[in-house]
């Protein structure tokens, strides 16, 4: 395996680490940046995971979007998420011209997830797509189940019924009837959650296009992702859960914090892309 | 700024070199070194804006990963301050050579800046100001920090936010003490730490004793950038880093 940081990009403002593997399979990988945190991922995990695809023979660019690590901020005027595309583009141009691959899985975190997503609703050479802790939508049962854990933790229902009501009233509510959870709400970097009728279009154009979807969610959110089903009893009605892989990992965390979770993230990564190259 | 790969085959190191926008002819070059971990990941953007700035100012500035560390080769394993220290030695030689600059000053961060006083002892040719800046001073307790983070898991003796601390390398951090480590007589050096605490006293004691020409610093913004306000953030402390620089630009 070689490991080469280079510029790319317009104005070669893109920073990132290609692993070269030889021989370069059918898929190639594209790791950035989730949240603030620059290219190496969480806790050095997108090396890792890249580290480990090379062994397997899948080459990847681990790079920073504008004006993350070691990139240059965008000079243009396009919002936050036309600009990443347009990175995450870039970086595919990049591999396809060091590497021969032409067709691409993404892997993002948070904020980043919400990137890969919009990339491969823009870009059909993405063939595969893995989103960890993207746009979560509670469901009624979501609620009762977070409800019976702060009723257990704080002591009884009473108490705990008066802390939500206080929570509501300060208008901190995570609720399905919160104007938040109806109509999208914006994360750190001013993108806007999609309602569940966009999401699951968006989804459903995916999949019809033949594209690997992975859903994944940590136990970090216990507020609005709490249970196995939770995804299947909120979108069963659009017909496209049995379409997609779908994992609650409550034993993960949203920063894959302990050398445990890295190892069980890195193998998870690495299985799924042998199977997007069978 | 280049990428740039240095140190040997069996220990390479990723590095960034800004390379000066403008020739200032008593400018040094400037070796910046990153905290460990979390803190490297904290800091990382705060630095590459920093190095930007001296750039601008006219100074070479070289960033870099020590070996194992951020997109460096290697991993958790090799782990261990002496081999730090070294990297730091094989950077300053790398932009010693690269620049042509006769002195090279260090900006060491948290452990970065501990590591930076160990590998002050043994690299002493055109070795200009360090700045210590919110030096970890007692391994200990760094690593008593780390400890209290750290969950039960399966597999290794401890760890903390997916970093793996060797045995190797928790004996490092357990017999840390920047107070006993002797700088070079004459060398300058700027320390700036949060508060007076009593491990920042002992460390100021111990400098002053010395033969440094000691600049000491008190500035409680000084860890703003680590709090956990600014951990999703991408705001950096522009009044900091000016100052950093105004240090840097001070003229022997």
């Amino acid at each position: 395996m070689s490991e080469t940081t280079l510029a790319f990009g317009a104005n070669s403002g893109l920073m990132g680490t290609l692993s070269a593997a030889a021989p370069a399979a059918g898929v190639g990988a594209l790791l950035f940046n989730a949240g603030v945190v620059p290219r190496i991922g969480p806790n050095r995990l997108n090396v890792r995971i890249a580290r480990a695809l090379a062994v397997q023979g899948v080459p990847s660019l681990r790079f920073d979007l504008s004006g993350r690590g070691d990139s240059a901020p965008a000079r243009g005027m396009e919002s936050y998420e036309e600009q990443a595309v347009a990175d995450i583009r870039a970086a595919m141009n990049l591999l396809t011209e060091r590497t021969g691959v032409g067709r691409f899985a993404l892997m993002g975190i948070c904020s980043g997830a919400e990137n890969a997503f919009h990339a491969a609703l823009a870009d059909e050479r993405v063939i595969g797509v893995t989103l960890m802790d993207s746009y979560h939508y509670p469901t009624l049962r979501t609620h009762l189940n977070r409800f019976r854990q702060r009723a257990r933790m704080q002591g009884g229902v009473i108490r705990a019924g008066s802390a939500w009501i206080r929570r509501r009233l300060r208008g901190n509510g995570n609720g399905n009837g919160s104007a938040a959870a109806r109509q999208g709400a914006a994360n750190s970097f001013g993108s806007i959650r999609p309602t569940p009728d966009e999401f699951a279009a968006k989804l459903t154009k995916l999949v019809d296009r033949g594209v690997n979807i992975d859903l994944l969610f940590s136990g970090s959110f216990l507020e609005t992702y709490n249970y196995e089903n939770q995804f299947r009893d909120g979108f069963g009605r659009f017909g496209i859960v049995d379409r997609m892989r779908i994992e609650y990992r409550p034993d993960l965390d949203h920063t894959l914090s302990t050398a445990v979770m890295q190892r069980e993230m890195v193998a998870r990564t690495a299985s799924w892309f042998s199977s997007l190259s069978q | 700024m280049t990428p740039i790969r240095i140190g040997a085959e069996t220990r390479e190191m990723l590095g960034f070199y800004h390379a000066p926008s403008r020739s200032v002819a008593d400018a040094p070059a400037v070796l910046l070194c990153s905290p460990f971990g979390p803190e490297a990941i904290r800091s990382y953007r705060m630095l590459r804006l920093l190095a930007d700035r001296l750039a601008n100012a006219g100074c070479p500035v070289l960033r870099f990963d020590y070996h194992g560390t951020g997109d460096s080769p290697g991993d958790d394993d090799v782990a261990s301050l002496p081999g730090w220290a070294g990297d730091i030695g094989v950077a300053h030689r790398e932009l010693a050579a690269r620049s042509g600059k006769s002195t090279v000053a260090w900006i060491g961060l948290r452990l970065g800046a501990s590591l930076c006083a160990l590998a002050a002892q043994t690299v002493r040719t055109g070795l200009g100001l360090v700045v210590l800046w919110d030096p970890v001073i007692a391994g200990m307790s760094y690593l008593e920090i780390y400890r209290s983070q750290s969950g039960p898991h399966a597999g290794v003796g401890f760890e903390t936010m997916g970093f793996e601390f060797s045995d190797r390398f928790r004996n490092d951090l357990s017999t840390l003490n920047l107070a006993n480590v002797t700088l070079p007589a004459g060398a300058r050096v700027s320390a700036i730490v949060g508060s007076e605490s009593s491990h920042a006293t002992a460390l100021k004691d111990a400098l002053t004793r010395s033969e440094v020409r000691l600049d000491w610093t008190v500035s409680p913004a000084v860890a703003e950038w680590n709090s956990e306000k600014a951990l999703n953030s991408a705001v950096v402390p522009m009044q900091l880093l000016q100052g950093i620089e105004s240090k840097v630009m001070e003229r022997a």
